[in-house]
């Protein structure tokens, strides 16, 4: 008796079970841990030199992010956006005219303007050269939610119609110094397979 | 059986309300003998100070202590004799911030942002908005809106609880429920300093604030204005923001309503108003907070707004090579706004039929003309004729820069453009 209902029921069930799989397994980043020293990342354009010891993944948001501790402890992160599209704060939009500097504004107001940002201060904004592009270079300081101590350096730069921003951020006490160097790797590695450094931004 | 069950009904009913239900015969401040802590009022203390807590420590709160005490005797005024009356304490707090907003916590803290400071025009016109918001603590708004959604949740509540026994459903956590329900309902009624009240309690604070500045003795013709200046920046700028003083409608609504108790006022009182209105004493303090204002509107694209507020700058401030640069920077912005959102204009009516190219120059040349030796117009300047190609014209304006200001934060930058126009 009941073997209708509980046919549909059994159908039903599955299909939970599999959406709610294919939610987890989408959902949630899967982190995979850099054993091989000097392995590589590739991403379109883009080569860099992954730090041993760190996990890699990559979310909606970031084309990719390497952690050590935990995102909340410390994180390098390569996300790109268009140009051309209002900024949620700040209301302004990077677009591909803009120079090195003025782009750098903009980044800096979305940043102060944004009240999770609590007591921020930047303290130092300079153009470098990143593998034959135009990039800014940005340390900041700031305190999250919860008032704990971060800092920030951050890379800017227009690439083929997208701004790219590689980020590393880390609690300022303890953790910051510790992993600036595998940082510092990972941006010493980085390089553009360009056909024409002459064609992108070096404004 | 029936009688049974409608007895029980009844009683479960009668029950249920005893205990949910929370008082809505709450006296304001200044209707009882000293200040004494309704239920749950402590509670709603906590959030808020907890929440100023974090305000105090997050880099927003404005600094400058003189304007900071200037502010607050404006509300002393007010409110003095109440409060020193009932032994209750009322503090304003300026935040860093340009869009409108101002808003009244339970615990006597307000805030008021510095976008409101920098549109309003005089002494009078702020008191307008310190006594709106004053009447909200005073008059206990915050409890109030908490006891009232409280009260309709009981209700759905009891529907709740019945309905379960009904099906005869187990039902785990209602003690975490009625938490969570409780702490949300706090929410609520705090929320309320923020996005406003329900009308009523609005119009209560119109009502009272009116008196409040006639009172004090200000010039309540004044207060029309105060909405007004805010309405026209809400007007200029299109902000959609859900804040109190960011919606037309509501701040159209106090125009309204100071309009008319005027016009009753008038009507009773024959004899001239006592007219302290206070302008040049509201500038003076006044003054930095517009320019930093200012900057943060540039920052959030508020462009008119901030057009707005430093062309009134320069007419009370003459000499300052500082606002004449910013003006500059807000016209270039605008221009590249336009460039970039050919289908939306930011904000129609002030300046749109200019040449916002010249009118950034000018200003710029205004600066220097003010203060030759002042370094930011010549960048300013000089990244204008970078972008238009004149590299040549550019490069002298940065070596003028560069000279002026041999550690300039962004010297790299325009080091790099000197380099690059020779």
């Amino acid at each position: 008796m009941g073997s209708i209902y509980g046919g549909i029921s059994m159908k039903v069930n599955k299909w939970i079970v599999i959406c709610l799989l294919m939610v987890f397994f989408t959902g949630c980043a899967t982190w995979k841990p850099i054993k091989e020293k000097n392995a590589l990342w590739e991403f379109g354009d883009f080569r860099a030199r992954l730090p041993v010891g760190w996990a890699r993944t990559k979310t909606s948001g970031e084309i990719l992010l390497l952690t050590r501790g935990g995102v909340y402890i410390e994180h390098i992160s390569v996300s790109r956006t268009k140009t051309n599209k209002e900024l949620p704060h700040s209301q302004k939009k990077i677009t591909e005219d803009m120079l090195l500097r003025e782009i750098s504004q903009v980044v800096i107001d979305e940043i102060s303007l944004n009240q999770n940002f609590k007591n921020f201060k930047l303290l130092e904004n300079k153009p470098v050269d990143l593998g034959g592009v135009g990039a800014f270079r940005m340390v900041c300081v700031f305190h999250n939610e919860d008032f704990a101590k971060y800092k920030s350096v951050i890379y800017g730069f227009l690439y083929k119609k997208k701004y790219y921003e590689i980020h590393y951020q880390a609690l300022e006490q303890h953790h910051f110094e510790k992993k600036l160097e595998a940082f510092d790797q990972f941006m010493d590695s980085f390089f553009f397979k360009l056909e024409d450094p002459e064609s992108v931004g070096k404004k | 059986m029936i009688k049974s069950f409608l007895k029980w009904t009844v009683l479960s009913v009668l029950a249920v309300s005893l205990i949910s239900c929370a008082s809505t015969n709450i006296k304001n401040i200044d209707e009882q003998e000293g200040f004494v802590f309704y239920q749950d009022e402590a509670n709603l203390w906590k959030q808020v100070d907890e929440f100023h807590a974090v305000m105090e420590r997050s880099g927003f709160v404005y600094q400058d202590k003189e304007l900071e005490e200037y502010v607050n005797s404006i509300a002393d005024k007010m409110f003095g004799e109440i409060l020193k009356k009932y032994n209750f304490d009322l503090r304003v707090y300026l935040i860093k911030d340009p869009i409108f907003n101002a808003g009244a916590y339970p615990n006597g803290v307000i805030y008021v942002n510095t976008s409101i400071l920098a549109t309003l025009e005089n002494e009078a016109q702020l008191a307008t908005i310190l006594a709106h918001e004053g009447t909200h603590v005073i008059h206990r708004h915050a409890l109030k809106t908490q006891n009232f959604l409280i009260n309709k949740t009981a209700f759905y509540k009891f529907f709740d609880i019945t309905m379960a026994g009904a099906t005869g459903a187990v039902r785990g956590g209602v003690v975490g429920n009625s938490l969570s329900i409780a702490r949300l309902i706090g929410g609520l009624g705090i929320a309320g300093a923020i996005y406003g009240y329900s009308r009523v309690l609005e119009e209560e604070a119109d009502e009272y604030a009116y008196k409040f500045i006639v009172d004090a003795g200000y010039d309540p013709r004044e207060s029309k204005k105060a909405y007004q200046n805010i309405s026209t920046a809400l007007e200029e700028e299109k902000i959609k923001a859900p804040y109190f003083y960011s919606t037309h409608p509501k701040i159209k609504q106090r125009v309204r309503n100071f309009e008319q108790y005027l016009k009753s006022y008038e009507k009773e009182n024959k004899e001239a108003f006592q007219k302290v209105i206070n302008e040049e004493v509201y500038m003076g303090k006044v003054k930095d907070l517009i320019l930093e204002n200012a900057e943060l509107e540039l920052k959030r694209n508020k462009l008119n707004s901030a057009i707005a507020q430093l062309k009134r700058y320069n007419r009370y401030f003459k000499n300052s090579p500082e606002s004449y640069d910013l003006l500059g920077r807000i016209y270039v912005a605008k221009m590249e706004f336009k460039k970039h959102n050919k289908n939306k204009d930011k904000g129609g009516k002030t300046d749109d039929s200019l040449d916002h190219k010249q009118a950034a120059m000018d200003a710029f040349g205004q600066a220097n003309q003010i203060n030759p030796d002042y370094p930011h117009a010549y960048k300013h300047l000089g990244l204008l004729y970078y972008k238009k190609g004149e590299r040549q014209k550019a490069s002298g304006l940065f070596k003028k820069y560069m000279d002026l200001n041999p550690q300039a934060e962004d010297g790299e930058y325009i080091r790099g453009y000197i380099h690059e126009s020779e």
